[in-house]
């Protein structure tokens, strides 16, 4: 098989079997699986620890924990739940070994705050990137579920399997990062957009 | 995601809130679909929520798409990092170890081979029954079925190059097993008998002095 040929088998396998060939040894498939995972993973955890440096560290070391642990995957949840699993334990370690876990309510309410003025009038695209700014105050916990619920796109049943908790959790993590962000909202003199 | 069996009359406004954010991607069953649809058309001033919650996704994702990908000499230290590192091999207890494996395979599909090795296994087990005087409940756990209320557990992590023979027979040896695991850090889920549930530290210290198969051991709650 030419590498144009094998490039486009790897397109065309699920996760599931680019994980069993890893679990064979398979280093191609490594690389596959971490193109197909790298953007929307990165982005995951840029926006969770907010340094691209240790995203891109936590990254390698999800991928290398993959690879040590594929033949250990049983099936119980999909691929890239599991996949996702991993890389917030590693960031919520990162985090814990930084000690932003207790320091992160402070730290958000310190994040440099280019705001426009309060009174100014906020167009509906400048309202999506105010919320964006506005959510990196948030707590991790908070930016977590956001990120997992709006861009990774996954069902509560998914994410409480990432964070290792019970559905209900997900469901008042999110009315909480919503309700704090809409007060942030509010501290702007933004009424009624969002929540 | 679905709502419980016993719940199924129309969706409380709150409910209808909470899934709002799921209903957006479309990640919710058909059925709590519909009931956030009928509640839409029944609480007018869900639609203006219903608006925020789009709002809120669409600024996320946007902000999320902007991230710049990660350097292109990420995916070459990682090659570097594969190539260096040994792949786990799950530890197993059940029995099923790679031995049984090669003995499967020794003892080949002959009826005759298959037959002879169940009565032997017959006779082992006999003898053992025979020669074993089992301790007292809970004076060795050894008669203590796994599973006990009051069974402890612990979490687990093995070295990665642990050979499976040599944690099977660690855990053996302290009367554990494993129930369950690898967590995503690695770890397994072992269980220590209510017989030996008082001496869960002496079951911890020996699991941890053998620091050529176990990487670490926690008490889980």
């Amino acid at each position: 098989m030419d590498l144009l040929s094998a490039r486009s088998a790897d397109a065309a396998a699920s996760d599931g079997q680019l994980l069993a060939r890893i679990a064979r040894g398979d280093k191609d498939a490594v690389t596959a699986l971490y193109r197909r995972l790298e953007r929307p993973l990165f982005a995951f955890l840029v926006k969770t620890l907010r340094d691209r440096e240790a995203a891109a560290d936590v990254l390698n070391e999800t991928m290398l924990d993959v690879w040590r642990q594929a033949g250990r995957f049983e099936g119980k949840s999909s691929v890239t739940t599991w996949i996702y699993s991993i890389a917030h334990h590693k960031a919520i370690s990162w985090l814990r070994k930084r000690r932003e876990m207790e320091l992160d309510e402070e730290a958000a309410a310190q994040v440099a705050d280019d705001a426009p003025a309060a009174d100014s009038v906020i167009a509906a695209q400048d309202l999506a990137q105010t919320i964006a700014r506005l959510m990196e105050r948030l707590s991790v916990d908070h930016r977590v579920v956001l990120q997992l619920a709006y861009f990774q796109e996954f069902s509560v049943g998914q994410i409480a399997e990432i964070l290792d908790c019970p559905e209900n959790t997900v469901k008042t993590r999110m009315f909480y990062a919503r309700q704090r962000l809409r007060a942030l909202l509010e501290a702007e003199g933004i009424q009624g957009a969002a929540a | 995601m679905t709502r419980d069996r016993h719940h199924q009359g129309p969706l409380e406004p709150q409910e209808v809130e909470e899934l709002l954010p799921w209903y957006v991607t479309g990640r919710v069953s058909r059925e709590d679909a519909k009931g956030i649809e009928a509640g839409l058309k029944a609480m007018p001033d869900l639609t203006g929520k219903l608006a925020d919650v789009q709002r809120e996704r669409e600024a996320v994702a946007r902000a999320a798409e902007a991230v710049e990908p990660a350097p292109p000499e990420n995916l070459q230290r990682l090659l570097q990092q594969v190539e260096t590192t040994r792949q786990w091999r799950v530890p197993r207890t059940d029995g099923q170890t790679h031995a049984s494996g090669r003995l499967k395979a020794a003892i080949g599909r002959s009826i005759v081979w298959q037959a002879a090795f169940a009565l032997a296994c017959v006779a082992i087990v006999f003898l053992g029954i025979q020669v074993y005087n089992p301790p007292a409940p809970g004076e060795l756990g050894l008669a203590t079925r796994i599973g006990d209320p009051g069974d402890v557990t612990l979490l687990v992590t093995f070295q990665p190059d642990a050979r499976t023979g040599d944690v099977a027979a660690l855990l053996t040896s302290v009367n554990a097993a494993i129930i369950g695991g690898p967590k995503p850090d690695g770890a397994y889920v072992v269980q220590i008998p209510a017989g030996r549930a008082g001496h869960i530290d002496a079951v911890t210290a020996s699991l941890l002095s053998r620091q050529d198969l176990v990487a670490a051991v926690l008490r889980q709650e």
